[in-house]
């Protein structure tokens, strides 16, 4: 998955563990000069699952972290802290009637918020909002019978312009999980598969069903740039920035009847810049390490995974006969610089016809990377930049666009040509797919927070 | 450390935090200097040896912080021993780390755990 259980560590601690970053310009006329930033957390909720339903750990920091100068640094961090508060401790109820508002009495256990600003340069802190309300969770006709009304008073506006949510949403991230977990199968094309299972067909969406809980962010351009001005020429390298999230604990836990307690420096456990690097670029024996480690240390530590990713040894050997060329180009140990420039640096203009690229500098670091000076496009492709729409992922990422597909094609050597014009891809490369369209009108908003609805437990029960 | 600390870009805070080892010095002089402001801390995190006899220990009473980077700690503390060879202590309250060696208080502490694990046969 994009980075949903990812690496053994965090597999167990799903309240830390980031699950997908978008970064876009907001495309919404209402919402004109801004980014939307979403760090989606706690991985695979099951509509249903009650009576302790999900939440952000109150024990867990969490961080959106951009770098606007290209050092591979953040120059601007916002970090979330959260608290419960329970009503009546002497019921096992979440809610004891229907909740109708974010301060209904029937709500029992609540989940508030504060957001604050940290400019890293200085280490000035300004907060931003405090006790900020979290939506319930989306139970059921019952319990929540106006769940959108609900999600939309969550919302709340932030000093200086912008808005920000933090509560569950629809899962956005669509993958076969079952498919491409049994042996990298993908169900379009698995009658060319080592294994191969008759009848190629569509993809089975296994997470439509699923939420997640959404942290967002929506942030005037102005506020995210170096010089605090509205970048208006996307060949500069200033008009782009760097986003990842993480989540931190603190260094120490004690567990004791009477007296348990954290303490100490917030440390690292989570990060996500771009989606499945973690997941599919790191091995398993440094996955835990890469998750502690900052971004700025990739290239020294990381990049060589970049260079000869194990995926692109597997193809062939998963698809054989269908990646001569990329079989051919991985065993002659070249690197591959085009995975290095998508994930570590930015697209540099120039390589991308038509495309002015994201290149933030030759500092190598996994980084979400977005052109601010790239506007909306006005008919998306879920292909995104492979796709001829330079408004969607590797430039940022949108909630909807198949970042499956586009990485897979990616090493399975679409972008070598960008760098090394003597590779002819394989002709399977522009039918591998892993098979899934989503019904974009029903999954997702067209504003703010821009993740859908979540399901609710009572239309959607565990199965 | 610095690789996995939240803050570890504010090469200033490392600095103000006093985080740093110090040798030969004891935990209970640093907590005797409790009370004291962040420069009082730093002195001791990067003093070599002791220049005068140590102070007898003295229990701060019920509601009496420590103070480190000028901001009073309270809430429960502790005392890792890192590393038993270098006799390194880590000592955490709040979000602040302190590491120093101690040894001293090591060999006490592990005569102790000793003497403790032998009683429990």
């Amino acid at each position: 998955m994009s980075s949903h259980r990812e690496a053994p560590e965090i597999a167990r601690d799903p309240v830390a563990d980031s699950t997908d970053l978008y970064a876009f310009v907001s495309p919404n006329p209402d919402e004109r000069g801004t980014v939307t930033l979403i760090a989606n957390y706690v991985p695979l909720e099951s509509p249903a699952g009650g009576p302790n339903f999900y939440e952000f750990g109150d024990d867990v920091l969490y961080d959106i972290l951009i770098d606007n100068d290209g050092d591979g640094k953040p120059e601007i961090v916002y970090t979330f802290e959260f608290q419960n508060e329970v009503r009546n401790p002497n019921t096992f109820l979440y809610n004891t009637g229907p909740i109708k508002s974010l301060d209904d009495p029937n709500w029992n256990r609540r989940q508030f918020y504060k957001v604050s600003r940290i400019e890293m340069r200085s280490g000035q802190e300004n907060v931003l909002g405090r006790h900020l309300s979290c939506p319930p969770n989306n139970i059921g006709p019952r319990s929540t019978p106006n769940y959108a009304a609900l999600a939309n008073a969550a919302i709340h506006d932030l000093p200086g312009g912008g808005k920000v949510f933090a509560g569950q949403r629809r899962e956005g991230f669509y993958v076969d999980l079952g498919s491409i977990f049994d042996l990298g199968a993908l169900r379009p094309v698995q009658s060319l598969h080592f294994i191969n299972m008759p009848g190629n067909t569509n993809g089975v969406d296994a997470t439509k069903d699923l939420n997640v809980h959404s942290i967002a962010l929506q942030i005037p351009i102005t506020q995210l740039t170096a010089n605090g001005s509205m970048p208006n020429d996307p060949t500069k390298a200033a008009s782009s920035i760097g986003v990842y999230t993480a989540a931190f604990r603190r260094k120490a836990t004690v567990r004791d009847d009477d007296h348990g307690m954290t303490t100490g420096p917030w440390v690292q456990v989570s990060r996500l810049g771009n989606p499945l690097f973690n997941e599919v670029i790191v091995p398993m024996g440094d996955k835990d390490r890469w998750n502690r480690t900052q971004p700025i240390q990739d290239g020294p530590r990381f990049s060589k995974y970049v260079k000869q990713p194990e995926l692109a040894s597997l193809l062939p050997v998963l698809y054989p006969t269908v990646f001569p060329n990329l079989d051919k180009y991985t065993k002659a140990k070249n690197e591959r610089k085009d995975l290095e420039a998508i994930l570590l640096t930015g697209i540099p203009n120039g390589v991308v016809p038509g495309f002015a690229g994201n290149f933030t500098g030759t500092t190598q670091a996994d980084l979400l990377r977005l052109n601010l000076a790239i506007p909306p496009s006005s008919s998306p492709n879920l292909l995104g930049v492979l796709g001829g729409d330079v408004g969607g992922f590797p430039n940022g990422r949108r909630v909807f666009d198949d970042v499956v597909t586009i990485e897979i094609r990616a090493v399975a050597g679409a972008t070598i040509p960008l760098v090394d014009a003597s590779f002819t891809p394989d002709g399977a490369v522009t039918v591998v797919t892993q098979g899934i369209t989503p019904n974009i009108g029903d999954r997702y908003l067209t504003k703010f927070p821009y993740l859908g609805t979540p399901k609710d437990g009572y239309s959607t029960p565990a199965s | 450390m610095a690789d996995v600390s939240r803050r570890g870009f504010l090469t200033q805070m490392s600095v103000t935090t006093g985080i740093g080892i110090a040798g030969g010095l004891g935990l209970h002089r640093l907590l005797l200097g409790g009370g004291g402001d962040a420069a009082q801390v730093a002195a001791v995190a990067t003093a070599q040896a002791p220049t005068s006899p140590v102070a007898p220990p003295a229990v701060p009473s019920v509601g009496q912080g420590l103070v480190m980077d000028n901001v009073t700690l309270g809430g429960p503390m502790l005392v890792h021993i890192r590393d038993l060879a270098t006799a390194e202590i880590s000592m955490m309250v709040g979000a602040q780390e302190l590491i120093y060696r101690d040894p001293e208080l090591v060999s006490r502490l592990v005569k102790t755990a000793t003497s403790a694990a032998r009683a429990e046969g």
